[in-house]
């Protein structure tokens, strides 16, 4: 990496945000009509400072998931709901039947809160969920671990979503939105390296 | 490095000599490039793509006309043409003096679509959370997240996580060719304004 690589990355790198002074963005946007190679290096840089800001501030938000999630309309609501849930520790425990569902006052969307009960001790987690149609909101309380992100896989006969960069809300749980839910589900919460924390199984 | 075929001077004196051909390849040149410089300005994609193509008129009807005095500062030309007409009253003034003639002005070479438009969100995400992934210092996140996200300034980055500028500079440019690689392995190289072409 040359001096003059990184004062160039530098430059387009404020281009892109605004802040380069109207001098140096003339020069660089004249040399850009004449370049095609620096034009595709600033375009480079649009598309990856949009996709950090628009990805991390997905990640900020109390309810994170993939793009196709998002685009449910009232999805951004999410972040107010719920009373949660859940299981996280180090250790698998077992919740018998510590489902509730919960009815968000915004969108009314079903809550299913997995409430944490780290005092049971068992090799699975079998839970009894009552039977939910269209679309649900999951909760997972989180707030045991140490870790700061988080992935979730969530498996049925039909269903196979997985979820990254899930970063707890400021309550230490994690949310994800199901638009279709089927059972039985088995979902597992996985830290950021991809090692299994707790599994589930909702009947 | 400049990769393109024709001298500018060349193009503006084929433009002048009547040269249609080289009004397309004006067109096509410069079009996606001027319309990137308008959307920095305007943020509104269509807005930009309009102003886009009475810049690319007003150009070749100058050319066409009294020509530049100095044919080798066609894209310093371009470019302000561009500027002025993302500035309300002289958009007025040029849209004022476009005449008739401007029908005659083929566009239709301007096909080619900025990177930004190709790649789809959900794709993107991907990429990102891929390159985030990667990282496996999580000062390194935190660079990328205070500078991007949060648009702290580098100096008071570098002082609150006790990291060097150059370990900064680092951090950002490993990112850029990390990204640059992981998008091309998706959808392939991009040349030609299209991803997946073979240079």
């Amino acid at each position: 990496v040359t001096g003059i690589d990184q004062e160039q990355d530098r430059l387009i790198a404020a281009y892109i945000r605004g802040t380069a002074d109207p001098e140096a963005v003339a020069r660089l946007e004249e040399a850009m009509l004449d370049d095609d190679e620096l034009f595709e290096r600033v375009q480079q840089e649009a598309l990856l400072q949009r996709g950090l800001k628009t990805t991390l501030m997905e990640s900020d938000s109390p309810a994170t998931s993939k793009s196709t999630i998002w685009r449910w309309p009232g999805f951004a609501l999410i972040g107010t709901l719920g009373l949660a849930v859940v299981v996280l520790g180090g250790i698998n425990v077992h919740l018998n039947g510590e489902l509730e569902q919960l009815r968000s006052p915004h969108t009314d969307v079903p809550v299913i809160t997995l409430f944490e009960e780290r005092s049971l001790l068992t090799e699975s987690i079998g839970l009894v969920a009552s039977r939910q149609e269209g679309p649900v909101l999951i909760e997972i309380d989180v707030s045991a671990s140490e870790q700061d992100r988080f992935q979730l896989e969530l498996k049925s006969a039909n269903l196979n979503h997985s979820w990254e960069n899930l970063t707890p809300d400021d309550r230490g749980y994690v949310t994800v939105y199901l638009p279709h839910v089927e059972f039985p589900l088995q979902l597992e919460v996985l830290n950021e390296f991809g090692q299994r924390i707790r599994s589930y199984t909702l009947e | 490095v400049n990769d393109l075929s024709t001298d500018p001077g060349d193009l503006v004196a084929r433009i002048a000599a009547g040269d249609r051909a080289a009004e397309a390849e004006l067109v096509r040149r410069y079009g996606p490039k001027i319309e990137f410089i308008l959307r920095q300005r305007v943020r509104e994609a269509s807005l930009a793509a309009d102003l886009c193509q009475e810049a690319l008129i007003v150009v070749i009807e100058r050319l066409r006309g009294s020509g530049l005095e100095q044919p080798g500062k066609l894209a310093a030309f371009l470019r302000q043409t561009a500027v002025n007409l993302a500035i309300g009253e002289a958009r007025t003034y040029y849209r004022r003096n476009t005449h008739a003639d401007s029908e005659r002005v083929d566009l239709t070479a301007h096909g080619a679509p900025l990177m930004v438009d190709l790649v789809e969100q959900e794709q993107l995400a991907d990429a990102i959370r891929q390159l985030l992934g990667e990282l496996t210092q999580a000062r390194d996140r935190q660079i990328l997240r205070r500078f991007y996200l949060s648009e702290e300034p580098k100096a008071s980055i570098c002082a609150s996580l006790e990291v060097t500028p150059e370990h900064f500079d680092r951090v950002l440019h490993r990112a850029r060719q990390r990204f640059r690689v992981i998008i091309e392995a998706r959808l392939g190289p991009f040349h030609n304004g299209r991803f997946g072409d073979k240079p």
